[in-house]
């Protein structure tokens, strides 16, 4: 099976899901009634773009799938080219992994400050992207949040979040 | 004139003003180069620095941090398709896969002459044709304004490559999550579930540098581990003659750097469109009118001469109607106002009166901070080359710290943050599923101008849109914008 037409299939999938669920309850429940008499309402642009996205997801979902029938691959993206190849398990590790990194630095942020944060961020994707030397990891690791910290605060007099675990509330 | 502008260089040219615009270019690019910071923020946090400075050295060096600043944001994009600035997304396009050809400071290069000539152009405009152009920039109002927008959304056509279907959606996704936030007439709250953090809408930089350069980081992470070529560096061409340009090379696109400088410069002159807007616009334009428009996503020295002369020709223009009706083009003029303001100077119609030695002694600095910003962006090409020596596991999580802080920075706000890490993952997810992110944030930049555009027409004329049929400026571009449609909308005949 062709990935990237698969990935074309679920993807119309989810924006489909995603414009439906906008278009029937975010949008009404979110939005208010126009406030003048000769105004758009407020709700006019969010479903023009929702049912452009539905209709649209519709299409691309027809496509890739009359394409995954008569077995056409098809031809690179010209932004992205090969890079483009279609979001399968791999894809979905890397991006659960990514998610859960950011929530953690979400979390941990407002309490071991910028710096700390940082650096254990740094230090993570070194050795996850393979950076084995020590010296390298300890220093990278700890002097880049930390310049960028104080360049952050001499420079510009603006305090990145600062550690607080060890100060009242 | 000419008398005025010779005398404003003989004011101009002394030691502390070069100093100061000398300065003001570093920081610039640096602040450029920065991913979330830019020009905006560094005039932001300098303007307030310069009110012990003399009048001509305080804006010269604010000019000076503007110029920097817009051209600052090519280089990381050039380097490691991680655009320091949203208007250098389209420059990533052409100058990353120089760099993966192991040409970036080609690359780098033309980025730096296109930048200066795009600055110049809209100098000499802005210096010869102020007050003539602030006249026609006051024919424009909503229904001109909607239609020029209208035109725009038909770059999307031109970006999205072979799949206009997806290129629509990421625009559409882009269009609907600029809504979200205050109603921009009513000011009722739309999809925030109650946030305040979301009442000012998403914040344009969290959106782009998350989605574009810190999702092309990820990208990368995952590829470095992937194929375990971590200590791998981004490597020069062996033959150094590959980093020369040429001056025929260059000037053989003068037609696109002509064309993109007066894209910039007419974008600039019009108050609310932005320099991001003219970089999209000079690359889209300059694909239209390419010979060779499928060269464009390959590393295309004309894609970057269009965009960067385009974004940098905002620069000048944007001054136009700051100088001459004293109405900001975008929130740099706004920030430079201030500066004005704090020496003294009140920008408006009896500006060039009352105060026409400073002015035209600030014409002239900016005139010589072109040709610093062509030295010390010359010089600091070298200088910026060295970081291709570091290896990628190292220097692309230090990227990652970078965009954190350059988000936090502006914004003073986890929650931004936040943002910026969600869509560094829809960045990711897009990539790969081949939805053009360039177009989510052409969508997310025209949805919210579209929209005040419109609602203001159907106020004014009371729901009679025929305004934009009456209006010849309107009307041009409704027909430019169908042309356009047409033209893209068919299918490609196959080669």
């Amino acid at each position: 099976m062709d990935p990237v037409n698969r990935t074309d299939l679920a993807a119309a999938v989810v924006l489909v899901a995603f414009a439906a669920v906008g278009l029937a309850w975010v949008v009404p429940t979110q939005t208010s009634p126009p406030q003048m008499a000769l105004d758009l309402p407020p709700a006019f642009v969010p479903n023009l773009a929702l049912g452009v996205l539905l209709v649209l997801g519709v299409v691309l979902g027809l496509r890739a799938q009359w394409r995954l029938r008569n077995a056409k691959i098809q031809d690179h993206d010209i932004e992205f080219g090969a890079e483009a190849s279609g979001f399968g398990r791999a894809e979905l590790i890397n991006t659960s992994l990514w998610f859960l990194v950011s929530a953690l630095a979400m979390l941990a942020m407002p309490v071991l400050g910028f710096a700390i944060t940082g650096g254990l961020m740094i230090i993570a994707a070194m050795l996850f992207a393979g950076q084995r030397n020590p010296w390298v990891v300890g220093l990278v690791g700890i002097i880049a949040p930390v310049l960028i910290d104080q360049l952050s605060w001499h420079a510009l007099s603006i305090e990145l979040p600062p550690l607080t675990l060890f100060t009242d509330p | 004139m000419i008398e005025n502008l010779i005398g404003g260089f003989e004011n101009a040219m002394t030691l502390t003003n070069i100093a100061f615009i000398c300065m003001g270019i570093v920081i610039g690019i640096i602040f450029g180069i920065l991913p979330g910071l830019g020009s905006v923020t560094a005039l932001a946090i300098l303007v307030p620095l310069t009110f012990y400075l003399p009048p001509v050295a305080a804006i010269a060096f604010l000019v000076g941090v503007n110029k920097g600043g817009t051209s600052g944001g090519a280089i990381p994009a050039i380097l490691i398709n991680a655009p320091g600035t949203p208007e250098a997304a389209a420059t990533a396009r052409e100058g990353y896969p120089l760099t993966k050809a192991g040409k970036p400071v080609k690359a780098m290069k033309m980025a730096l002459y296109s930048s200066v000539f795009g600055d110049l152009f809209s100098d000499c405009v802005l210096i010869l044709l102020a007050a003539p152009f602030a006249a026609i920039a006051l024919k424009f109002g909503p229904p001109e304004f909607t239609a020029i927008i209208l035109f725009s959304f038909t770059l999307i056509a031109a970006l999205a490559g072979r799949s206009l279907i997806k290129g629509i959606m990421a625009a559409a996704l882009g269009v609907f999550l600029s809504t979200i936030g205050l109603d921009p007439v009513d000011s009722t709250t739309r999809m925030t579930f109650g946030e305040v953090e979301l009442f000012d809408g998403i914040n344009l930089n969290a959106l782009a540098i998350g989605a574009l350069a810190l999702s092309s980081v990820l990208s990368q992470v995952f590829d470095v581990r992937r194929d375990g070529a971590g200590a791998g560096r981004y490597e020069l061409h062996e033959d150094s003659a590959a980093n020369r340009i040429a001056p025929h090379e260059f000037w053989s696109n003068w037609k696109t750097l002509l064309r993109s400088a007066v894209i910039g410069s007419g974008v600039g002159m019009l108050p609310g469109l932005g320099v991001s807007l003219a970089a999209f616009l000079g690359y889209g334009a300059a694909q239209r009118f390419s010979k060779t428009p499928e060269k464009f996503g390959t590393g295309h020295l004309e894609g970057i001469a269009a965009t960067e002369a385009a974004n940098s020709a905002v620069v000048g223009a944007n001054l136009i109607p700051t100088i001459t009706l004293g109405i900001p083009g975008n929130v740099a003029a706004a920030l430079l106002i201030g500066a004005f303001m704090i020496h003294g100077v009140v920008p408006g119609p009896f500006m060039m009166m009352e105060h026409a030695e400073l002015l035209y002694s600030i014409f002239a600095c900016m005139l010589m901070a072109n040709l610093a910003h062509m030295v010390i962006g010359r010089i600091g090409i070298r200088f910026w080359g060295m970081f291709m020596r570091v290896p990628k596991n190292v220097i692309l999580p230090i990227v990652v710290l970078l965009c954190i802080a350059g988000v936090y920075i502006p914004t003073n706000s986890l929650f931004h943050v936040g943002m910026m890490l969600a869509f560094a993952g829809l960045g990711y997810v897009m990539r790969k599923s081949g939805f053009s992110i360039v177009c989510l944030v052409i969508g997310f930049l025209l949805g919210p101008m579209f929209e005040l555009a419109l609602r203001q027409t159907m106020l004014m004329y009371k729901n009679d849109l025929s305004i934009m049929l009456e209006s010849p400026i309107a009307l041009g571009f409704l027909i430019l914008t169908a042309y356009f449609a047409w033209r893209f909308g068919r299918p490609e005949k196959k080669r």
